[in-house]
């Protein structure tokens, strides 16, 4: 239902000592804070040992853990600062792309996500590029929905439109991204699924 | 939730789907795989879909998580935390804690507390009987709302009650209800969300809905507002409920009144069951849903007769309603009322249909023709 809800819940379990709240805060802020850490370092799994570094001190601390109305911002501050600290203390110095993006809250850009998204294979490829040819606000949206993982109230909130707007923008966009991935698999051949029934329907209508 | 007609795009925006692609949820895992063996024909479309949203997602999938999450897993464990645990809570609560609080912390907290002090109180009450159960209680004529120990939040109607379970909210979250009350169930993946009601068992994943179980009606009723929601019904059944349906149990099975129900609201009536499917009822004018308007303070009768208006009325206002001619009960009425005395009711229904009142006393309500 209520996702912020919910994740209130958790965090009062928390506190009580409940420790599958633990688990549950980290199922339900996993893609928004590990794709934090990415944006933040380029490094998925850097990013996984800090947000799980952070619940573990969370877990520490819940006898004075403060009152929180904003867990997710909350969450991702603490991962900021513990990310951050991992990099200075020169664990990890033979990374490459550790030096990426380290001022406060740095505004992503659109290359860095599309950057970020855009796996070796063909068809990753393709869907970048039909990424691309979307309008910036198209694009924005896609980001905060699915890559930041934020709810539709956050995003119509930080955009200035409605839900419903956001909702719809996000949706056409997706319809786009489906056009294009399937003109981009009939040109390359049917997916296997698709291939079988097509021979089988042969067979049927000779 | 219906997902038959979703395309690629629609299943993209869903919640539990994003949830099964990214593997982060068990529940909308198990959900999505058992849905692809139902409707093999949905392959495709959910092959397009999970490409799509792992594409945006940066390529966050159920394989990336379960090595993640493993790790995650592995490094609690190792400082000796056991999932499903309760562990030492922080020593506040204290009879002269009190002042500890005060100052300290922001009204949000406040209000937590308050509703705790509320719970105990609502299990001293009703402590009489030797019962360790957590209860939440309402009495004719009150409602109550408040959130459980889980976060998610229920409105209790008029004269009920509602029994934690032993172990509710460290793996599993039970209860039991007498009565009836609308949930808005907190999503927790991990423990899935029943409701043992006498003629029928309810089992929930995050959603909104009403349960109308009075022991005294002739119906029971679950209606859902969204989400998705599974009814055992006593004698063995399962009925799958989609958004803005009701499920409704003859209890005393009286053909004649299912019939009027299954007629009137074209209901999809199973043959020789005692239930049967309904769409919620819409009242005309501001499209406020019948069955719910309880949680707004509204008093609302949709085509009903006066015996089940009686009944509504009685619990209500904490009164006891007397007929003294039997014709009336069968009197039907259709009304919406907005925090209205039971006199100026009763008043308003004289206008439609021709019938007399008298209160005997404060309590007592004699309805004459």
């Amino acid at each position: 239902m209520n996702g912020n809800l919910s994740t209130q819940a958790y965090w009062r379990q928390l506190r009580e000592g409940n420790t599958d709240a633990l688990s549950a805060l980290y199922q339900l802020h996993y893609v928004g804070l590990i794709n934090y850490g990415v944006k933040l370092t380029g490094d998925r799994d850097l990013a996984n040992d800090s947000f799980t570094a952070v619940l573990l001190e969370l877990w520490e601390k819940r006898n004075t853990l403060p009152d929180v109305t904003n867990i997710r911002s909350y969450l991702i501050t603490c991962l900021h600062r513990k990310m951050l600290h991992e990099i200075e203390s020169g664990k990890r110095r033979n990374n490459t792309h550790l030096q990426l993006n380290l001022d406060q809250e740095a505004e992503w850009s659109h290359e860095d996500y599309i950057l970020a998204i855009e796996g070796n294979d063909e068809l990753s490829r393709c869907l970048t590029k039909a990424f691309q040819q979307l309008t910036q606000r198209q694009q924005q949206l896609l980001r905060m929905k699915f890559f930041d993982n934020l709810d539709y109230e956050h995003i119509a909130l930080e955009c200035g439109i409605t839900k419903r707007t956001a909702y719809n923008i996000i949706y056409d966009a997706l319809k786009q991204l489906k056009q294009e991935l399937k003109g981009h698999e009939q040109a390359i051949g049917l997916p296997v699924s698709e291939m079988l029934l097509a021979v089988s329907l042969l067979l049927i209508f000779q | 939730m219906n997902y038959l007609r979703h395309k690629a795009e629609d299943l993209v925006m869903d919640e539990s789907f994003q949830q099964y692609c990214s593997g982060t949820n068990p529940l909308a895992v198990r959900f999505w795989e058992q849905w692809q063996q139902e409707y093999p024909e949905k392959k495709e479309v959910v092959r397009v879909a999970r490409l799509l949203y792992l594409q945006l997602n940066g390529g966050l999938d159920a394989q990336v998580f379960a090595n993640h999450h493993r790790q995650f897993t592995e490094a609690i464990q190792a400082k000796g935390i056991e999932p499903g645990r309760q562990a030492p809570a922080a020593k506040v609560i204290r009879p002269n804690g009190w002042k500890w609080y005060a100052g300290s912390v922001a009204a949000a907290l406040t209000l937590l507390i308050g509703s705790m002090i509320w719970m105990e109180r609502g299990a001293i009450d009703t402590a009489a009987v030797v019962d360790k159960r957590p209860v939440y209680a309402s009495k004719a004529g009150e409602r109550k709302s408040f959130q459980l120990p889980d976060g998610s939040k229920v409105v209790l109607n008029a004269a009920s009650t509602l029994w934690l379970e032993e172990g509710f909210n460290s793996g599993t979250r039970k209860l039991t209800l007498e009565g009836e009350a609308f949930f808005d169930v907190a999503q927790n993946p991990s423990a899935p969300f029943v409701i043992h009601t006498e003629e029928m068992d309810i089992t929930v994943l995050g959603t909104a809905f009403n349960v109308r179980a009075y022991k005294e009606d002739e119906t029971n009723e679950t209606s859902l507002i969204n989400g998705r929601v599974r009814v055992d019904l006593r004698r063995g059944r399962q009925v799958y409920l989609k958004p803005n349906e009701k499920l409704v149990i003859n209890v005393r099975k009286q053909p004649e009144e299912l019939q009027t129900i299954s007629t009137k609201r074209a209901a999809t009536q199973k043959a020789e069951s005692n239930y049967s499917i309904a769409p919620l009822t819409h009242f005309p004018q501001d499209s406020a849903t019948v069955e719910l308007s309880w949680v707004d303070n509204r008093l609302i009768f949709a085509d009903e007769t006066f015996e089940d208006i009686a009944r509504k009325l009685e619990r209500w206002y904490d009164v006891k309603i007397r007929f003294n001619a039997d014709e009336l009960r069968e009197y039907r009425f259709t009304g919406n009322f907005n925090k209205e005395t039971l006199q100026r009711v009763l008043e308003v229904m004289q206008l439609s249909r021709g019938f007399n009142f008298k209160f005997e006393d404060e309590k007592t309500v004699v309805l004459n023709p």
